[in-house]
């Protein structure tokens, strides 16, 4: 296996409800391009960002990955198979290597279960036996720096904060050893101030247990604090991927650029040079013809308009989709 | 003065206790398990008020035997006055009607929590599975489902006991089974929501089969509002069983308000004391089942367990 | 009675912030509210002063009442909200002393606010237009053909285009309401404007350009400006001064530059160290331990004191009052000196703990 995962070309095509003419199949049948070709691979030990706006797709491709939905077309390559067409039966072993935590804290623990149920489910599905499994429970909320375990073991998640849900939902991924872990958004609904505990714990994770992170998010500020490539999404596909720091520094891609150039920083010496923040992101349901940045783009000429640009491999192995990328 | 020294574990470890201490008081107003429920539901006056009604019809079905002066089914008298001996009078046919209306009340109840239970039980599944199951299962069954919402209840039940028999267990049966559409309704819609939830979600992703999230997960967290729902339909039964039974339909071997109305329907302005009791018994019945719904609704709703920081 | 500011590109040479006069002066402001059995110390003395023009930041975390100093500086409390204490003063008037009816009259002519969500602002089912021109009228009492024209200025000065007066709130993208907002809260030409975490449910992009567009408006139109939000960074954009908020109290207040440089507090520098930077170096990011703690029953002393890395016995005992540092700022700490004199890479114990 040269990848602990490898995306190609992966689409994910949902069917937009509401026309009455159209849910008797009467004219053309309109369709959300939520995610529309996007091809990536996630290196063993590595912690791959998946940086983009609302809209954009990382979501839904996170979710794909996992199989939470399944693709339209495409195929997703882990262990050595493709997981996109399994059934549920299938996928109950690839599930206890993949795992995934989401973003909101308050919604992803059943507000019914104590911590340590909750903890131990994945264990339940992979037929462990009690006493191993209260073991394992309180293992893990060690490492998760839940401590002491057995006080957190009995409380229920309105008796926590934003943080500790959190690090319970991590508990809960981890308990199963997975080699790779999709992140969506997991501190952008907490505090600052105690986000940096939870990315240090994801970090320490990677490092010392060699588990590999599809990371996303819309912060560029955690993307580059957390991982060591990124891909940047627009619309359903990717418009540039390189190392982090290269990037962030040189970006390519014209909506990479018009992105570093929004963040607002506090520091003041490294206030940028103003650049122009034109347009709206455009619908994914009649994405624009050719580039779908073309309405929005500094660049744009006519060419952008018709063809796509693909996604080419520029020099230091970066890669980018636009015409005029070099 | 100088500065110090770096946060001790210890003194993160007591930060957390502290922490978790200071929650307390915010912990109880949004605490889920039965005893919260309780508290909030006793908070309430009409919800007490309705449980102590609901308490006096259960205690004098439960004690009848001990409680009611004569057998419902003796003969005495007929049409006697409300006095001594028969402090509700008696019917036409000579039965005393305290002694009926004490025994009266056990068929009311186990019209109220069967019928209800059996509603209860068949429309949870019936709404969860295909809720959750989704695509072609769930559209030709909510199509089923309408359809069946569309069948006047009271008409079909009539018709029912009508052609094949009033026995009280077969009619409490035929009630529940005709009366599980709405909750499977509102079940279903609640499923659709949580379905979507980062719990059940995080289940999947996990590993764990669909019937052992539906009955684990999904259903407890939607089940406040198809409980709700049951308390109406204990109602809602008590009042059919009633009218069934003042129709003629209702179980002869057995004793019920609804029965005594249909005895005393011709003597309502000559013995009103007959009509006037098993009145007074259903209405105490409803009106307690619908002061303890309603409160059982009020706790469930504004923000029971799911409290936001 | 100071004339109305004027609007439009030429920005009057009197809108300079240093020589302007005070406009808002808040002393020892306290406001709780009610919640089960105890109450919710949400603004717990709340000290500070704005000047004509002037834009100031308030950061804060959740739990850390920034959102209710808001509300209670416009008097729009919740319903089991009380002012317990202290002194709205604005433009001479204290707020907290009128009645309801006259608090109606000052309202959106003379400070208005940005919500955090425009859909708390903007009713989903009528046109946006109108929303506007419900407002001038209704504050203004001028004719609907009058008002309609300064909703289409309104509009212009946001960078909304003129057809889209007509449009509803949900034909509008997350940017576009809320410079609809803006507009609206722009259209009774007030002096004050609270902006409430105006650009945090938006997305990157969309975020900057907002944040332009009332970086430009407030330097045009010369307004006083309290901007609050979680994000030190987006009040750096904007605020020329910087208070941050903990546990219902202002911990610190400096000149922007003064206090990301060098900041006196120990929260403040926890809290600029924590926050990831997409340009300039990558430095190891902190965390605070322990959680936010409880407004019904907040810590003796000095209230970061249990969270704080430099607690000393002294810390749990007494408050630290505002001690003063530079260029009109204060730090509450008893060790702000001590602080200054480190440099903020003594935040850096927290490595040890975070």
């Amino acid at each position: 296996m040269d990848h602990a995962l490898e995306v190609k070309d992966l689409r994910k095509h949902y069917p937009v409800r509401g026309s009455l003419l159209g849910s008797i199949g009467v004219g053309e049948r309109r369709v959300v391009h939520a995610v529309d070709g996007v091809s990536f691979a996630v290196a063993h030990g590595e912690i791959l960002g998946l940086v983009g706006e609302s809209g954009c797709g990382k979501t839904t491709t996170g979710k794909l990955v996992t199989r939470l939905e399944a693709p339209t077309s495409g195929s997703i390559v882990f262990q050595g198979r493709d997981i996109a067409g399994l059934s549920r039966s299938q996928l109950r072993t690839v599930r206890q290597h993949l795992q995934i935590i989401f973003q909101d804290p308050y919604d992803s623990l059943d507000p019914r279960y104590t911590v340590e149920m909750t903890v131990q489910e994945p264990l339940l599905a992979q037929r462990v036996d009690a006493a191993e499994r209260r073991r394992r429970v309180e293992e893990t909320l060690d490492m998760v720096e839940l401590r002491p375990a057995r006080m957190f073991m009995s409380r229920y998640p309105h008796e926590l904060s934003g943080g500790q849900r959190q690090r319970v939902a991590i508990a809960r991924a981890m308990i199963v050893r997975p080699t790779f872990v999709i992140a969506d958004e997991p501190v952008s609904m907490l505090d600052v101030s105690i986000r940096a505990g939870l990315l240090t714990l994801m970090r320490k994770w990677n490092r010392e247990l060699g588990v590999s992170f599809l990371f996303i998010t819309h912060d560029l500020g955690v993307a580059r604090y957390m991982s060591t490539r990124i891909v940047v999404m627009y619309l359903g596909k990717i418009v540039e991927t390189g190392e982090t720091e290269a990037i962030i520094g040189r970006p390519l891609h014209p909506y990479t650029q018009m992105l570093i150039a929004a963040v607002p920083d506090p520091d003041p010496r490294n206030r940028r040079a103003e650049q122009e923040l034109r347009g709206e992101v455009a619908s994914a349901i009649d994405p624009p013809s050719g580039c779908r940045f073309h309405p929005r783009c500094p660049l744009a000429a006519a060419i952008c308009a018709d063809k796509e640009p693909a996604l080419r491999q520029l020099r230091d192995g970066r890669l980018a989709a636009c015409h005029f990328a070099e | 003065m100088s500065v110090p020294t770096v946060v001790s574990d210890e003194a993160v470890a007591r930060l957390d206790d502290e922490h978790v201490a200071a929650m307390e008081g915010l912990r109880r107003a949004r605490a889920v398990g039965v005893r919260a429920f309780v508290e909030r539901f006793l908070a309430q006056p009409f919800a007490v008020a309705g449980s102590i009604l609901l308490g006096i019809v259960a205690a004098t079905a439960i004690f009848a035997p001990l409680i009611a002066p004569y057998d419902p089914f003796g003969l005495y008298p007929p049409l006697g006055q409300p006095g001594q001996g028969h402090w509700l009078g008696t019917d036409p046919l000579g039965r005393d009607v305290l002694s009926m209306i004490i025994w009266g009340g056990r068929v009311s109840l186990a019209f109220a929590f069967g019928a209800a239970a059996l509603s209860l039980a068949v429309g949870v599944v019936m709404g969860a599975v295909p809720g959750y199951v989704g695509g072609i299962v769930d559209d030709i069954f909510s199509r089923f489902l309408e359809t069946f919402l569309v069948i006047p209840r009271l008409f079909l039940i009539i018709l029912i006991v009508a052609l094949l028999g009033s026995n009280i267990v077969f009619v409490i049966a035929v009630m529940g089974l005709t009366m599980w559409p709405s909750n499977a309704k509102i079940m279903r819609a609640q499923v659709l929501s949580i379905k979507k939830r980062g719990y059940v979600q995080a289940a999947i992703a996990a590993g764990v089969s669909p019937l052992p999230i539906i009955f684990r997960h999904v259903v407890p967290n939607g089940l406040a509002p198809v409980i709700a729902n049951s308390t109406l339909q204990m109602a809602y039964a008590v009042l059919t069983e009633a009218g069934l039974s003042f129709l003629g339909l209702g179980d002869p071997n057995q004793v019920s308000w609804g029965q005594i109305l249909n005895a005393g329907q011709s003597y309502v302005r000559s013995a009103p004391w007959i009509v006037i009791s098993p009145g007074l018994a259903i209405m105490t019945l409803l009106l307690g089942l619908h002061f303890v719904g309603d409160g059982v609704t009020r706790v469930l709703n504004p923000r029971l367990s799911l409290g936001r920081e | 009675m100071k004339s109305p500011p004027v609007h439009g590109k030429a920005a009057p040479a009197a809108r300079e912030p240093r020589s302007g006069t005070t406009l808002l002066e808040v002393r020892d402001l306290a406001m709780h509210f009610q919640v089960g059995s105890g109450w919710v110390r949400a603004v717990d003395g709340v000290s500070f002063e704005l000047r004509r023009g002037e834009t100031m930041g308030i950061v804060g975390e959740s739990g850390s009442g920034k959102t209710s100093l808001g509300y209670a500086m416009l008097r729009l409390l919740p319903a089991n909200g009380r002012i317990l204490r202290g002194s709205i003063v604005f433009d001479g008037v204290d707020l907290v002393q009128l009645s309801e009816p006259e608090l109606r009259r000052l309202r959106w002519t003379r400070f208005a606010m940005i919500f955090q969500n425009a859909m708390s602002a903007l009713n989903p089912v009528f046109r946006v237009g109108d929303q506007i021109v419900d407002a001038v009228r209704h504050h203004t009492g001028v004719s609907r053909i009058a008002a309609r024209e300064r909703a289409a200025d309104l509009f212009q000065l946001v960078g909304l285009s003129r057809t889209r007066l007509r449009g509803y709130p949900h034909e509008f993208s997350g940017g576009m309401k809320q410079r609809a907002m803006i507009a609206l809260a722009l259209s009774c030409k007030p002096d004050l404007v609270i902006a409430d975490e105006p650009t945090t449910a938006l997305d990157v992009v969309a975020q900057g350009q907002v944040l332009r567009q009332i970086k430009d408006l407030q330097r045009d139109l010369g307004l006083a400006m309290i901007f609050i939000s979680h994000d030190i960074s987006v009040v750096a954009e904007i605020c020329r001064n910087v208070a941050v908020m903990y546990a219902g109290e202002l911990v610190e207040y400096a000149p922007t530059e003064q206090l990301l440089t060098e900041p006196r507090h120990p929260y403040t520098m926890a809290l600029l160290r924590s926050f990831p930077s997409v340009r300039g170096p990558l430095k190891t990011l902190l965390s605070v331990p322990g959680s936010p703690p409880d407004l019904v029953r907040p810590p003796s002393g000095c209230r970061f004191h249990p969270r704080c890395p430099f607690a000393q016995p002294i810390c749990s005992e007494v408050s630290p009052p505002p001690i003063p540092t530079v260029d009109g700022g204060w730090a509450r700490c008893h060790f702000t000196e001590e602080i200054r004199r480190r440099g903020s890479d003594a935040i850096d114990v927290l490595e040890k703990v975070g």
